[in-house]
């Protein structure tokens, strides 16, 4: 089944003017992207700095809207604009970002943090007991609750955000380079975590990133971009294995591996 | 040039970070350092060049051919810094000044050391803008440093590194910041000149991949000690120490593998 389903995005910017009486240019950050997201798949979005690849994922949880073109979730049209028109889409999704010590808040307590979108979304139920399920099913214990961030190790404070993500039950979980922070023998527990999550809740992930070793650990699919269109798509292995288009030839020999 | 350190410990008030740490570059060697965050790689880089933080006190010593640097005067340091060790770090849009062209940071070493008249330290930027292949030299050193790319900004920071020929090279996650085919050139760069000026290199970085591109030695740091050395080849393929298993099993288990068969 589809759970997004996205049809002839383009999103422009406008830019400051150069010229005092000269128009203002625009910056294509995507030029007409079509893409479905399958339930409980893991779809990993790669591509370098500027290839539209966050843009994109901002489109599909509604935090921005395209100049053109539309965004479905489980059918249901994406309208941004009104908190109260995407309420139900922050109660289906949940996101994790880079750096965990910038996304928590240093004066909150690991459990208030963990609460904060159950309350937002006014969920029903012991709050207090969906946060220790939150903090058990990333492998912490519920005692977590009650410290503050500066006390735990940066995979501690990734768990937590991811805790957070997910405490509310949401059917996708987007991830924005979710590992490129982290110590690489954290990043192996982290990428462990997510690939446990997918199959103990079904989730849906999609994980924006330039790291072809998590794509290639926990992607079931991997969309390709450039300059703010989807060059290739496929299945990870495949495409890993035989990639057609030349940017993704040249990003795949550029990425460092162990010898 | 040769890099002594011996017993290096460095401390923040009864705070250990660096721990009787004692490791040698010898001339024209490629050592690595990898370790987490917090093991103390990028202190042990700022003692070598003298740039500890003031609340920092650091013991043991630290010999660059032979001549002592810890506790040298902060004027003797400077002559040393940027002449006979070039230093590149992270983010070069930090290190880089944002109101002073390419040029002039370029050949800045070379007129910080009196080593170039101002019209020689302009001929200098120019050969130094080829030598790390900045597209149109002749215009680039016009430019400042918002007009670059992020991989054009660090090629700057390693031309300036370079400028005076020194005779080591510290590098502190020169490529962190940077995306993965930006990541690739910024590395051959780096093993090409490394390999031209004959430089010893010391590369800190926390990815053994990237490591392993450049540098034939690693050190391996886990709270301010060594825990194992050697060359990349043995220690990739018979990790000694638990530490260093674990840090190489972690990649193993997060860097991509191409499939069987591809090169």
């Amino acid at each position: 089944m589809t759970l997004i389903e996205a049809r002839g995005l383009v999103r422009d910017h406008r830019m400051p003017r150069t010229a005092l009486l000269g128009p203002r240019p625009v910056r294509h950050a995507l030029r007409g992207v079509d893409l479905d997201v399958v339930e409980g798949e893991t779809l990993a979005i790669i591509g370098e700095s500027g290839s539209g690849k966050s843009t994109l994922v901002r489109l599909l949880l509604g935090l921005d809207a395209p100049t053109a073109g539309t965004v479905r979730f489980d059918g249901r049209p994406v309208e941004p604009g009104s908190a109260a028109g995407t309420r139900w889409l922050r109660r289906a999704t949940g996101v994790v970002l880079q750096d965990p010590s910038s996304s928590l808040d240093p004066r909150m307590t690991v459990g208030r943090t963990i609460a904060e979108p159950l309350r937002a979304q006014g969920v029903d139920g012991d709050h207090r007991a969906l946060v220790a399920a939150g903090l058990r099913d990333v492998g912490l214990d519920p005692a977590f609750a009650a410290r503050y961030p500066h006390e735990l190790s940066g995979g501690q404070r990734q768990r937590v955000a991811i805790a957070r993500a997910i405490v509310h039950g949401p059917r996708l979980l987007v991830g924005d380079e979710p590992l490129s922070a982290l110590d690489v023998t954290v990043r192996a527990q982290v990428l462990e975590l997510l690939r446990r999550l997918r199959a103990d809740r079904g989730l849906t992930i999609v994980l924006v990133s330039h790291d072809l070793g998590l794509v290639q650990h926990v992607a079931d699919r991997v969309v390709v971009m450039q300059e703010g269109a989807i060059v290739e798509q496929g299945a990870t292995a495949a495409m890993l294995a035989a990639p057609q288009h030349p940017y993704t030839r040249a990003l795949l020999a550029a990425a460092p591996r162990l010898p | 040039m040769t890099l002594d350190v011996t017993e290096l410990t460095i401390r923040f008030g009864d705070r250990v970070v660096v721990d009787r740490l004692t490791f040698s570059v010898p001339d024209g060697a490629r050592l690595g350092i990898v370790g987490e965050s917090g093991s103390g790689k990028s202190l042990t880089t700022l003692a070598v060049l003298g740039l500890l933080p003031d609340r920092a006190e650091a013991t043991g010593s630290v010999r660059l051919d032979g001549e002592e640097l810890l506790g040298l005067p902060e004027r003797r340091l400077a002559r040393i810094r940027g002449r006979r060790i070039g230093a590149v770090f992270q983010d070069p849009l930090t290190s880089l000044d944002p109101l002073r062209t390419v040029g002039d940071q370029l050949a800045e070493p070379l007129r910080l050391h009196g080593l170039a008249s101002r019209r020689e330290a302009r001929a200098e930027a120019l050969r130094l803008a080829a030598l790390v292949r900045l597209p149109e030299p002749e215009q680039a050193v016009r430019l400042y440093p918002h007009q670059l790319s992020g991989g054009q900004r660090q090629r700057v920071g390693i031309g300036a590194a370079l400028a005076a020929s020194p005779g080591l090279l510290l590098a502190d996650e020169p490529t962190t910041a940077l995306d993965v085919t930006i990541q690739a050139e910024v590395l051959d760069l780096f093993d090409r000149l490394v390999a031209e000026t004959g430089a010893s290199l010391v590369f800190v970085t926390h990815d053994l991949a990237v490591l392993a591109r450049v540098c034939t030695d690693v050190l391996v740091l886990a709270d301010g000690r060594a825990v194992e050395t050697g060359s990349v080849e043995r220690l990739l393929a018979a990790p000694q120490h638990l530490v260093t298993a674990a840090l190489v099993a972690a990649a193993r288990a997060t860097s991509w593998t191409p499939a069987e068969g591809e090169a």
